[in-house]
């Protein structure tokens, strides 16, 4: 099973919509090297539209933290939206709603970054 | 059983108290031996006059030892009393009771060599004259195989290949395996008569080899003035002043077709090459292109089922080695679990694999005080296990007296520090006194339940990041105080992530609704209503994570 990523960019933010499930394995390695070629290109913006995960492991969420130290490493953000109610409830637990900014719709995602 | 099919094992032959036989192999050490249970995972005996827990045969290298563990009659070695000893081929192990079970120990460590093993399995099979020797070879192997022996596949690699330098009359073979890069490496050359060559000289000819992997078939070149261009401008057929050149192709064979036929067989895998060299001139000529190709055929059959065997041997030894890993963290849990003068505890834990990235441990303190922990490292298996040690060490600096905020803060700094380990851990530490002070930290872990009376809360969520996960992570105590009677039960997400075969989650309100009726159960009794209530709850479905439950009541002054 492979995690399908979309990418656009809207008002210079980097949109990437993910389908699938990030768990260990295939899913995590396609994400992080999705993120990373983007960083690479230059994105300081970084927007993941989480509306179609279905599952989120412990990896997975690890893999996500990871993304987010590397990308403030370089002056550059990733941000979250559209978490399901099963995530949302990972970040309470974990105390890692406070580290991730965290939209409600891909719309308020991107406007997040112009505030 | 009969003498040949214990060749290279390791085993007791049991014989009951009626005089029936039966072999038992020592596929693994500790071999547990015992009445019931998890103590008599190898072999059971099911009798009152044996302990449970009773003995265990262990090994270092290729010397075997028997162990009493616990055998209240005492344990035996031919009539001696003993509680370690080593044991020989043919040895007596008793129980320390008349007309009773006996084990003899067998170990048939003989080097058997391989010409001896070939004429042993002579008169099972036919004997017709080309492919005799090397069809007796592969029925050999394809007997390993069943039988687990310790046959050195390099010796029946070796006699396959002086086999094929004999029936071609060749001067030197060799045997070439493909690298991960399917590059063909040598791995064995041979001379005429079984005579090692020294590594440096096997130079095969690079153009030959590739002509044959091309067309997938043997080539034979019975002079250089008859071979192609290309063969014949070859520099290291040149330089040797080489001859005559036989390059077989081994393809694995379908199972079935290791028998007669030659010609209609199905090509598998690609093995290797069987390469073979002659200085004289038409050294290959009087051979008969068939009786290459069956030769191949035959070949390509043994190295198949040589590769069979050695994955095979791969296998068990990394489930040995798992299972080292398994007995090992299961003995680092707490065990028999002791009532304190302010509290009971009781815990499980339930690995999904062999071993498992959960782990609860409960100590007490200098000051009198009870410490209990668990903690979940993200993933599981063993690179999660490898970590749930290296935790406990770290957490056991609580028992002599450094502050846990302390060690919190370092575990998480030093996971960091070490990110490309890429693991973090959900960890709850409880420390309880005996007026019903309740000192917590929280790293990311989910609340325990708090169970008084008939409601069930989780009120201990206060706390930080997992820990491993964020670089400037600090931990503080927080603190509430318990009131007698109160139960908290802290468990691992593998418990409310539990899936039914429709992906549907157990959940903490199943816990919570299943915990409150449980305020007055025993804590045994509690566990198991729970590891039922989700067993119930999955309807068969596979554990997909390690499941962890530890609880403790606090009874009060």
């Amino acid at each position: 099973m492979t995690l399908r990523i979309t990418e656009k960019v809207v008002e210079g933010v980097a949109v990437v919509g993910l389908d699938g499930r990030i768990v260990l394995g295939d899913e995590t390695n396609q994400l992080r090297e999705k993120i990373k070629a983007l960083l690479g290109e230059g994105h300081k913006k970084i927007l993941l539209n989480l509306d179609n995960v279905t599952l989120i492991d412990s990896t997975g969420l690890g893999t996500l933290v990871s993304l987010h130290h590397s990308a403030a490493s370089r002056g550059a953000f990733v941000r979250l939206c559209n978490l399901g109610a099963k995530f949302q409830e990972v970040l309470q637990v974990t105390k890692l709603l406070t580290v991730f900014d965290v939209s409600p719709t891909e719309a308020e995602g991107v406007k997040s970054f112009s505030k | 059983m009969s003498e040949e099919s214990t060749t290279g094992e390791v085993g007791v032959e049991v014989i009951g108290p009626g005089g029936a036989r039966r072999f038992v192999r020592i596929d693994e050490t500790p071999f547990l031996i015992g009445r019931s249970g998890d103590t008599a995972r190898h072999l059971q005996l099911k009798d009152p006059r044996i302990s449970r827990q009773c003995a265990a045969i262990v090994s270092d290298g290729d010397v075997y030892y028997v162990e009493d563990r616990g055998q209240r009659h005492g344990l035996y070695v031919n009539g001696e009393k003993i509680t370690r000893r080593k044991l020989d081929d043919g040895d007596v192990i008793s129980f320390g009771a008349d007309n009773f079970y006996e084990l003899v120990f067998q170990s048939s460590e003989h080097d058997t060599s391989i010409p001896e093993l070939l004429s042993r399995i002579e008169n099972i099979t036919s004997s017709d004259a080309p492919r005799g020797g090397l069809h007796k070879l592969n029925l050999l192997l394809e007997a390993t195989n069943l039988l687990h022996s310790r046959l050195p596949l390099e010796a029946v690699l070796g006699t396959m290949l002086d086999h094929a330098v004999s029936v071609t009359d060749a001067d030197r073979g060799y045997l070439l395996e493909p690298e991960a890069s399917g590059k063909l490496r040598v791995i064995l050359s041979r001379g005429r008569g079984g005579t090692r060559l020294p590594a440096g000289e096997a130079a095969p000819s690079q153009t030959a080899l590739q002509q044959a992997l091309d067309s997938q078939e043997s080539i034979i070149t019975e002079d250089l003035a008859q071979a192609g261009a290309s063969l014949q401008a070859a520099e290291s057929i040149i330089a040797q002043r080489l001859r005559a050149v036989g390059v077989i192709p081994l393809y694995a064979t379908t199972r079935a077709s290791t028998s007669d036929s030659a010609v209609d067989h199905k090509r598998g895998d690609f093995l290797g090459v069987v390469y073979l060299d002659s200085r004289r001139p038409a050294a290959f000529s009087k051979l008969d292109r068939r009786i290459l190709d069956a030769l191949g055929v035959e070949l390509g059959s043994i190295l198949d089922n040589a590769r069979l065997v050695e994955r095979e041997r791969e296998r068990e030894r990394m489930q040995q080695q798992l299972a080292i890993a398994r007995d090992i963290q299961q003995a680092l849990l707490p065990r028999g679990f002791r009532d304190f003068p302010h509290a009971v505890v009781n815990g499980i834990n339930l690995p999904c694999l062999t071993v498992g990235g959960d782990y609860f441990d409960i100590f007490e303190l200098s000051d009198g005080r009870t410490a209990f922990i668990i903690a979940d490292v993200a993933g599981k298996g063993l690179g999660a296990a490898l970590l749930t040690t290296m935790l406990q060490g770290a957490l056991s600096g609580v028992r002599i007296g450094i502050e846990p905020a302390q060690v919190f803060n370092h575990i998480s700094q030093f996971l960091f520090e070490h990110a490309e380990v890429e693991r973090f851990a959900t960890m709850f530490l409880g420390i309880l006194d005996r007026e019903g002070h309740f000192e917590f930290i929280n790293a990311g872990h989910p609340s325990p339940m708090l169970v008084r009376r008939g409601e069930v809360a989780e009120p201990f969520s206060d706390g930080s990041f997992p820990v491993g996960l964020m670089p400037d992570a600090h931990y503080r105590s927080s603190r509430t105080t318990l009131t007698p009677g109160d139960i908290l039960v802290l468990f691992s997400d593998g418990v409310t992530e539990a899936m039914d075969p429709d992906d549907n989650m157990y959940g903490s309100l199943r816990l919570r609704e299943v915990l409150s009726d449980l305020y007055d159960a025993a804590l045994d009794h509690l566990q198991r209503t729970v590891l039922a209530s989700i067993q119930e709850f999955t309807r068969g479905a596979a554990q997909a994570d390690d499941i962890t439950l530890l609880s403790v009541r606090y009874r009060g002054v």
